[in-house]
């Protein structure tokens, strides 16, 4: 990042490469849409370039990275919600989520009652488990799960207190396993 | 349901005694905090401690551990490789935008650069002129405080003796109409005088004619 910081494109190709994946993969899951999860991670780095000069020596640039991912991420939300007609399909409150994925699902699942869930579907109910949790508990678990961030650095990149992050933690995965605990089980049927 | 007292922080959840219920969230916090690696080592063996006796709390952290696993089956999706260089080409973009509007910057700043040089010229030039035009008007003065010396240098010379000057001085023998004066006077004789003689000279012409 110094070096980027002295104008250097080369390093700057070489740090996009190295980090576009995750923040393109943690954008993906917040918004829930492949394209816009491009654009946005380009407008992560461009922004990153932007503001190089700002990057402070001895920070964490991973940090540093989220922060910016976090800040484009809220404002592709916000300037979503003010346009309904492009409003992301899961995006909502948690309890209106869950009751998305209780009725869509485990009627799904339901219907095969004695199978055990391919990974597709593992994979599917997953991802609409992850869309019933609001918006900062979603980029919590991310960040926690994905990029193996201690609450110190949520709590920098979310700009909240550890405290707070913990407890945004805890209602996170008290919703994840309420959504998935039945799915959980399931597969205990099955295997046992 | 029974539950121990292991912790400060439990304390605050009211567990001060056997089989009062526990709050549940506070449990669950602390619960996934220690899953995280986020307690200290005191509230680690609290906890250790309280899982060892409890197995609904075991059961609970297997349940958030099992969902929270369920979490790495989530596909990881490839980037577009494309999507490396054309981000690439709009920070290029935005390099040479940055640079222009830099030379742009740069440029209308020479103006005004070259102006504030020429007004600084421009106005040492005029106090230079003004410091100049005070010394030569200092000098013109003095010359002309030194006139009256100067007209009666070939008198005071012929004098030679300052002390004598001064006796005269004592005497009070300057205190006549100043030389100025005298030589106003003087001026103003000679002035009249050659305008009578051409007024003679003219009486005379016609007399000799006639």
């Amino acid at each position: 990042m110094l070096q980027v910081r002295e104008d250097d494109a080369t390093a700057f190709e070489e740090l996009m490469i190295r980090y576009q994946g995750r923040v393109f993969s943690i954008l993906r899951h917040i918004t829930g849409n492949h394209d816009l999860a491009e654009d946005l991670t380009q407008d992560v780095f461009l922004r990153v370039f932007r503001a190089r000069k700002n990057y402070t020596p001895g920070a964490k640039f991973s940090t540093w990275l989220f922060t910016i991912t976090n800040n484009v991420a809220i404002n592709a939300l916000r300037s979503k919600r003010r346009k309904p007609e492009h409003q992301f399909i899961f995006s909502g409150e948690s309890t209106d989520s869950m009751a998305t994925i209780d009725n869509s699902v485990p009627e799904k699942s339901a219907l095969m009652p004695t199978r055990q869930l391919d990974s597709q579907e593992i994979q599917e109910t997953v991802r609409m488990a992850i869309t019933t949790l609001n918006d900062n508990q979603r980029m919590a678990v991310l960040l926690n799960k994905f990029e193996g961030m201690n609450y110190a650095d949520i709590a920098q990149v979310m700009k909240l207190t550890p405290q707070a992050v913990k407890s945004l933690l805890c209602r996170a995965r008290t919703n994840l396993r309420t959504v998935l605990e039945p799915y959980v089980e399931k597969g205990k049927k099955i295997e046992s | 349901m029974q539950k121990t007292i292991s912790s400060d922080n439990w304390d605050n959840a009211q567990v001060g005694t056997w089989n009062v219920p526990v709050k549940t969230e506070l449990d669950e916090e602390l619960l996934i905090a220690y899953l995280d690696g986020e307690l200290d080592s005191q509230n680690v063996r609290q906890m250790e401690d309280r899982l060892s006796r409890e197995p609904e709390l075991r059961e609970k952290m297997t349940v958030f551990e099992q969902t929270w696993n369920l979490l790495d089956s989530l596909e990881t999706v490839p980037v577009d490789k494309e999507l490396v260089r054309s981000t690439m080409e709009v920070v290029t973009l935005t390099i040479e935008k940055e640079l222009n509007e830099g030379e742009k910057k740069l440029e209308q700043r020479k103006i005004p650069d070259f102006l504030i040089t020429l007004a600084i010229l421009m106005l040492c030039g005029m106090i230079g002129y003004q410091l100049m035009s005070l010394y030569r008007l200092s000098v013109d003065r003095q010359i002309l405080d030194d006139i009256p010396i100067i007209q009666q240098m070939n008198t005071y010379k012929e004098i030679g003796n300052f002390d004598f000057l001064k006796e005269l001085a004592k005497e009070r023998v300057f205190d006549t109409p100043s030389t100025d004066t005298k030589i106003q006077e003087t001026l103003e004789e000679e002035l009249t005088k050659p305008v009578e003689s051409s007024e003679k000279n003219d009486t005379q012409s016609i007399e000799t004619r006639e």
